[in-house]
């Protein structure tokens, strides 16, 4: 067991790609169980031949299609055309944007890509500090997975039998309280007079069409969930429904994709999600193997430390996500944990709804927080910025999206009330 | 002989991210041929489903194969910027031949697995078995090959594209 862990996390801090770093620790195990080696193909196959996880490519590939066909851009317009009168507009808005955008992508990654290129150069003219800009984005960029259609939500659904609409409509709530979350931060650094007003934008577009363009892009969540929840479609059919409206919408609506940057969404598509596929599919043997080898019962055991006492557990599994999310893929994460944490969840009579979006928000924290951070990292590029001066500016948002964590933790409702409401 | 090597890497790259693209086109147009064939011609195809879960595995191990040379796995990234340009793409092969370990573990055991279920077919589509199977000896073999390309061509990053990776997370 020590040694299956120990091989995994000195080649995942070599530098060994995830996937193979967490297939060989897998493979490790499964030769401590003493279980034959063939084992591992099986494994393999069976982990990744799953209807459910058929829909994360689509969702990688609508959101692809939307920010080459000119999409992210419209979003950006619309969310700073609501919030150009007051001090601290721009930053307001780049949260707009990561709300807006979150529902056409479920990846913080993209999002922070997407929007940093546009508001780490745009902010600074305006007189914010480059750190204070990318501090914004990668603070808000973290909705992207929560709020539907979101990658993570799919991989957990997957690994935890929860239905995929549920723990999509379950994310609405969470995602809108990390951005408030950010918003807070904002309003109280433009109480102090700290941030300045937007400057006038010059445009010649009328806000009619603005806002109806807008409207067009933000039909697409409503479509796919509704949709979803009403049985009209699965998850996986909504996201190639997903894929034909961001088609139309970039190619017959906006006119901003021809079939040679449609051939290169499609492209990048394949190869994203071959990554996450080759991904889960060695957590998968990772995750066999550490069963094999019993952690079932340590958690067990753990669980009944906590007997009656649901939510100091709930705090537990918060705290160790934080922790495994700092430097484990946050896909990887959930395929390897969720499975061993759910028994012990029910066991509590924690809904597993709540126990699921404490383990999507503190893993998604994890993708900005060093030393694996992949959306800091993104930024960095992106703005040209160092580490140290980015965590600084951003420190005070971590602090108002782990007290969001902490509301999660504390009211079941938050993630509850919206599934039970729409999907009983 | 070099410049054979580099071309080869290039030309398998490109030849594996190009079937993962065509693949990518088959299963949406089969996902909104399932929606479409319910909802406008009222006919159930029961075998859309398994096709796309299959030909999913083989965008998975072909993929694979082009994410290596585009450097497109995701993984801590600080040994090689602690070793410098010049060195970081031996260190990048030196570190995909530790992650090699793992292809040749595939390659050995989903063989037999490949050649065992040769003989049955899929409930639905009746697709022999042995066709989405033989994707993970194939896939692990060409990642070999990749691999050890790597050590005379380099990688060669997608020029934008290293912006936009990471699509669950």
């Amino acid at each position: 067991m020590i040694w299956v862990a120990v091989t995994g996390l000195a080649l995942l801090f070599l530098g060994v790609p995830v996937a193979f770093a967490l297939g060989l620790a897998g493979l490790v195990g499964v030769w401590l169980a003493d279980i034959p080696f063939s084992i591992v193909a099986t494994r393999i196959f069976a982990g990744v031949d799953s209807f459910v996880f058929l829909a994360v490519p689509f969702y990688i590939l609508a959101a692809e299609i939307m920010s080459q066909g000119g999409i992210t851009t419209r979003l950006i317009r619309i969310a700073g055309y609501a919030t150009r009168r007051i001090r601290g507009g721009t930053a307001f808005s780049n949260i707009g944007a990561s709300v807006l955008f979150a529902g056409i992508s479920g990846s913080a990654v993209a999002d922070a890509a997407a929007l940093g290129r546009v508001f780490i150069t745009e902010m600074p003219k305006e007189g914010y500090t480059k750190s204070y800009a990318a501090a914004v984005t990668v603070a808000s960029s973290i909705i992207g997975p929560i709020i539907p259609p979101s990658g993570l939500a799919i991989i957990l659904a997957a690994v935890s039998g929860l239905s995929v609409v549920d723990l999509f409509l379950a994310g609405v709530i969470p995602g809108l309280l990390l951005g408030g979350a950010c918003a807070a931060v904002v309003t109280i650094d433009a109480l102090r007079g700290r941030l300045p007003r937007p400057a006038p934008v010059v445009t010649d577009e009328s806000p009619l069409r603005m806002i109806l363009s807008g409207l067009a892009v933000a039909t697409l969540p409503v479509v796919i969930v509704g949709g979803m929840v009403v049985g009209a479609y699965t998850a996986t059919e909504g996201g190639g429904i997903a894929v034909a409206y961001a088609i139309f919408l970039a190619v017959v609506v906006f006119r901003e994709l021809d079939m040679a940057g449609l051939w290169r969404a499609f492209l990048k598509a394949a190869r994203i999600s071959a990554t996450i596929y080759i991904l889960v599919a060695a957590a998968t043997v990772l995750s066999y193997a550490l069963n094999l080898l019993g952690v079932a019962s340590w958690i067990g055991t753990a669980a009944e430390i906590f007997a009656g006492q649901p939510v100091p557990f709930l705090f537990g599994i918060a705290v160790l996500m934080l922790i495994l999310g700092t430097f484990l893929d946050i896909g990887a994460a959930i395929l390897i944990f969720v499975p061993l944490l759910m028994p012990a969840v029910r066991e509590l009579g924690i809904d597993p709804l709540q126990a699921s979006m404490v383990v999507m928000l503190t893993l998604a924290i994890g993708l900005v927080t060093p030393p694996v951070g992949v959306v800091l990292f993104v930024v960095m590029r992106i703005g040209r910025i160092g580490m140290f001066p980015l965590l600084r500016a951003l420190l005070p948002f971590l602090v108002a999206e782990l007290c969001a964590v902490a509301l999660l933790c504390l009211v079941p409702a938050f993630s509850t009330w919206l599934p039970d409401l729409l999907n009983p | 002989m070099l410049g054979l090597a580099r071309r080869a890497a290039r030309y398998l790259a490109q030849a594996t991210e190009t079937l993962a693209c065509l693949i990518m086109i088959v299963v949406t147009a089969l996902n909104l041929t399932q929606v479409g064939g319910r909802y406008l011609f009222n006919i159930g195809f029961g075998w859309t489903e398994e096709a796309m879960r299959y030909l999913m595995i083989w965008l998975m191990m072909l993929g694979s194969v082009a994410c290596i040379y585009r450097a497109e796995h995701m993984g801590i990234e600080a040994l090689e910027s602690v070793a410098g340009p010049r060195r970081a793409p031996y260190v990048k092969s030196a570190l995909y031949s530790v992650a090699a370990i793992f292809c040749v573990f595939l390659l050995v055991y989903s063989w037999p697995l490949a050649l065992r279920n040769a003989g049955q077919n899929a409930p639905a589509s009746g697709i022999p078995m042995i066709v989405p199977y033989i994707a993970l000896p194939v896939g692990s073999a060409l990642m070999l090959v990749q691999i050890a390309l790597s050590w005379v061509s380099g990688f060669e990053p997608d020029h934008d594209a290293d912006d936009e990776v990471g699509g669950a997370a």
